[in-house]
């Protein structure tokens, strides 16, 4: 995870601390509203994966990675990342929808418009994220990337994958 | 006018269980309008389809999932789904109400309602994505707990986020305290709905929808709801709430006394702490009131889950006197895998306490256990095998009408209920006339949520002070003392009249009463916001008396139910004033002369309550006048067909 993010340059950029998230949903509820006009959780850019039995709920969206992998996967070169904003965007003129941007982007944040079959992917809002705004206990935060701790955010993703790998569900399953 | 419909989704699913047979239908507009959603739509269609000639457990019982046209939307705490159905325990009208996530994702897959009636020869799943629907086999799944089934069936289903509504193994087994579980701790609690399920061998119905909602004018819908937000934040109860939930409101001095028991300080809020890891919200609720736990040493090392509500721990912690937080969160986890209503088992295990106290039942009675005040290890065994209907545990299941019956020995006079919804000893005439009030005439029996106003009963939350309720009764009744604990002030009547309104109002839109009046009294969603957000969402046009009449028409319908069923005006007491009326006698039990309040006193209220309700006075049923006046002249027709419509001069 590290590479990726540090060699980012972006000015500010979401920093998630999925420990304290309550699972709510009121970001991607937001989101969707935002982009859409019509509340839908599976048309947002932002959307939390949740382990309902280990209490976890991970918002997840794009980080707008400095060296983003999605990139060199698509093959109709529909992805950019524009190097003065750093934000990655879709253009979707050139898409034709192969998805094969969803299997390369290691963190898993891009989602799939089912109607339109179109890929989705955060585009901060123009500077001001309304995930970040809503969010009722401040656990999405847009801020400067000189603010961001790092060493936190290596703790969290280590502790997930430890919590995460803990209780072996198929164990659980055959209680 | 156009198909299209916003707020609503437009579609009804028909289930015949028996024929297996799925069939989609439009929403009819002008039932939607009439009706709202929710509980609204349940009430109607029960009443048409379910008369007394039909046993809850028949085939012929229907269960009705529904929602309100706000849910899933921005609406402050907008998660909420609603079962109806006739209820097993009590043989009444029943509505229940669950959060979590189950009723929005139902509502993006597309629909208002789901409509189950017959009986499956085998286990089955109801699996709904969008517009596929589909009975599968659960087979696999039956005699799974519910946090199992819904890993099993997500793992079938191949995808993490199907949400599901589902049934443990008391709902299989058919049990009176069983419950509806979705997610992994919400639970449609009251009414045994989970036995309606166990009869009809419907284990789940498991739901995926990314269809979404519309609304009519979304900005200023948007902006509506952001209001009411910070508006409510502003509540006295907020910052209590917002952080403990329910549970915040079990350390009053003396409310567990109240409750028939010692206060036991060990189940305060605060003590539970040690295990509390974070707060956990229902979908798109900023309240967050619920919270995730986690045991990490001694007896109950390794338990998890999710909840902590007032009613587990005063009715099934101090009514037994059960007093180990940790035990509390085990025991909340064990009922919602098990699908138990958390309320019931700790109601039915005070009666065996005391009964074994007595003497009137003994170990032998108990298949070996002692159900002595505050033995942990007992009482998890005993809801287990209240879960199973095990031995005891059967009796235990039947509390508090049909368990005394088969136990005999006078034992029917250790139990106390309301329409045959179980609480247990004097409680409920002491917290208030209000509270008595407002659980007497409860249309599903013992029941605060359908209108006994918890958080206005006058010194149980030190944030609600006494010049709080004075600034708001003289706001909304003229009437500084109208929440004064005690006494037959009328406008006490009014009160549980227009909260028994705002409660409706909640189950019809699908928005949380804890957004609403029932936490937030002050700065809650009230009866103009809710015409505001349905009006702004759906397009339609809904005043304030519009909705006034939406809720008297549910209020009635659910009456006129009961009283098809046998409901009369001594049904509508405080459980000892019930058994005074129905015995021709106090009950040997207790001493009346302790209560704030008598018999004569009450039935004043009651009368005043039912000329608000437009009820008949002798005996509780809703006049043809009044009927008339909601647009149930039906409901009046039917009623005089059966010769129970009250005459027109007693009205």
């Amino acid at each position: 995870m590290r590479t990726c993010v540090e060699r980012s340059v972006m000015p500010k950029r979401l920093f998630i601390d999925y420990e304290r998230c309550n699972g709510c949903e009121i970001c991607a509820l937001h989101c969707s509203f935002a982009k859409t006009g019509t509340f839908n959780p599976s048309l947002s850019r932002i959307h939390v994966i949740g382990w309902e039995e280990k209490g976890l709920y991970v918002p997840t969206v794009c980080l707008h990675c400095g060296d983003p992998p999605c990139l060199p996967a698509c093959p109709e070169a529909a992805m950019s990342k524009d190097r003065g904003t750093e934000i990655v965007s879709i253009d979707y003129g050139m898409c034709t929808g192969c998805l094969v941007c969803l299997s390369a982007c290691p963190y898993r944040t891009l989602t799939v418009d089912p109607v339109e079959n179109q890929v989705l992917i955060c585009d901060l809002c123009d500077g001001d994220p309304v995930c970040a705004r809503v969010c009722p206990i401040g656990v999405i935060k847009y801020i400067n990337t000189d603010e961001l701790n790092l060493d936190e955010w290596q703790r969290q993703a280590d502790n997930l994958s430890e919590i995460l790998n803990s209780t072996p569900d198929a164990k659980e399953r055959s209680e | 006018m156009s198909n299209s419909f916003y707020g609503w989704a437009g579609m009804i699913l028909d289930v015949d269980l028996t024929s297996g047979k799925l069939t989609k239908r439009k929403l009819n507009r002008d039932f939607a309008v009439r009706y709202i959603g929710g509980s609204g739509f349940g009430i109607r269609i029960l009443y048409d389809k379910v008369g007394p000639e039909t046993d809850p457990l028949d085939p012929g019982n229907i269960t009705i999932v529904g929602h309100g046209p706000l849910c899933g939307t921005a609406a402050p705490s907008s998660g909420r789904y609603d079962v109806v159905s006739k209820a097993p325990i009590t043989g009444i009208f029943n509505r229940t109400n669950g959060g979590g996530f189950f009723g929005p994702e139902m509502r993006y897959a597309g629909y208002d309602l789901i409509v189950i009636r017959g009986k499956s020869q085998k286990p089955v799943y109801l699996w709904i994505n969008n517009d596929h629907v589909e009975l599968r086999d659960a087979s696999h799944l039956w005699g799974k707990d519910t946090w199992i089934t819904q890993r099993l069936i997500r793992e079938e289903l191949g995808n993490h986020k199907v949400r599901t509504l589902k049934i443990g193994p008391a709902g299989e087994n058919q049990c009176y305290c069983s419950c509806l579980i979705s997610d992994l701790a919400r639970a449609a609690g009251r009414g045994s709905t989970g036995a309606v399920w166990g009869s009809k061998k419907l284990k789940a119905i498991a739901v995926k929808g990314t269809k979404g909602v519309r609304v009519a004018h979304p900005q200023e819908f948007m902006d509506y709801c952001q209001m009411l937000v910070t508006r409510f934040e502003q509540d006295p109860n907020y910052a209590l709430h917002s952080e403990w939930g329910t549970l915040g409101g079990v350390s009053t001095p003396g409310l567990m006394q109240q409750y028939r028991g010692p206060d036991l300080p060990s189940l305060h809020h605060q003590n539970f702490a040690p295990f509390i890891k974070k707060n956990l919200a229902c979908f798109g609720c900023t309240i967050h009131c619920s919270h995730w736990y986690e045991i990490n040493e001694g007896k109950y090392k390794g338990t998890t889950g999710e909840g902590l509500e007032a009613v587990c721990t005063l009715y099934s912690g101090a009514m037994a006197r059960l007093d180990n937080p940790a035990w509390q969160c085990n025991f909340n986890t064990m009922c919602n895998k098990l699908g138990i209503h958390v309320e019931h088992p700790g109601e039915a295990i005070a009666w065996a306490c005391r009964l074994f106290e007595e003497g009137i039942i003994t170990e032998a009675d108990c298949d070996g256990l002692k159900p002595v005040w505050g033995d942990e290890d007992v009482a998890t065994e005993l809801v287990r095998k209240m879960a199973y209907k095990e031995g005891f545990g059967e009796i235990l299941d039947g509390y508090p009408v049909r368990g005394p019956q088969w136990l005999g020995r006078n034992s029917e006079m250790y139990a106390s209920h309301n329409k045959g919804n179980p609480t247990y000893g004097d409680g409920e005439l002491r917290l208030g006339s209000q509270w008595a009030l407002g659980i007497g005439v409860s249309t599903r029996g013992r029941d605060h949520l359908t209108g006994a106003p918890w958080v206005l009963v006058q010194g149980m939350f030190k944030e609600m002070t006494d010049e709080t309720l004075a600034r708001l009764g003289r706001e909304r009744y003229d009437d500084p003392h109208v929440y004064d604990k005690w006494g037959t002030n009328l406008n006490k009547s009014r009160l549980i009249y227009d909260f028994e309104h705002n409660c409706a109002l909640a189950d019809m839109t699908g928005i949380c009463k804890f957004a609403a009046e029932y936490e937030f009294y002050d700065k809650g969603i009230h009866l103009a916001d809710f015409a505001r957000l349905l009006t702004l969402a759906t397009g339609e046009d809904f005043s304030e008396s519009d909705l006034v009449i939406a809720a008297e028409r549910q209020m009635l319908l659910e009456r006129a139910f009961n009283a098809r069923e046998g409901i009369r005006k001594e049904d509508d007491y405080a459980p000892l004033f019930t058994w005074q009326l129905k015995h021709g006698k106090p009950n040997p039990l207790y001493n009346y002369d302790n209560y704030n309040m008598t018999l004569e006193q009450f039935t004043t209220l009651l009368d005043e309550y039912y000329r608000w309700r437009g009820c008949d006075i002798s005996t509780g049923i809703p006049t043809r006048t009044k009927l008339a006046e909601v647009g149930l002249g039906d409901v009046a027709d039917d009623l005089e067909r059966r010769g129970i419509l009250p005459e027109p001069a007693s009205g």
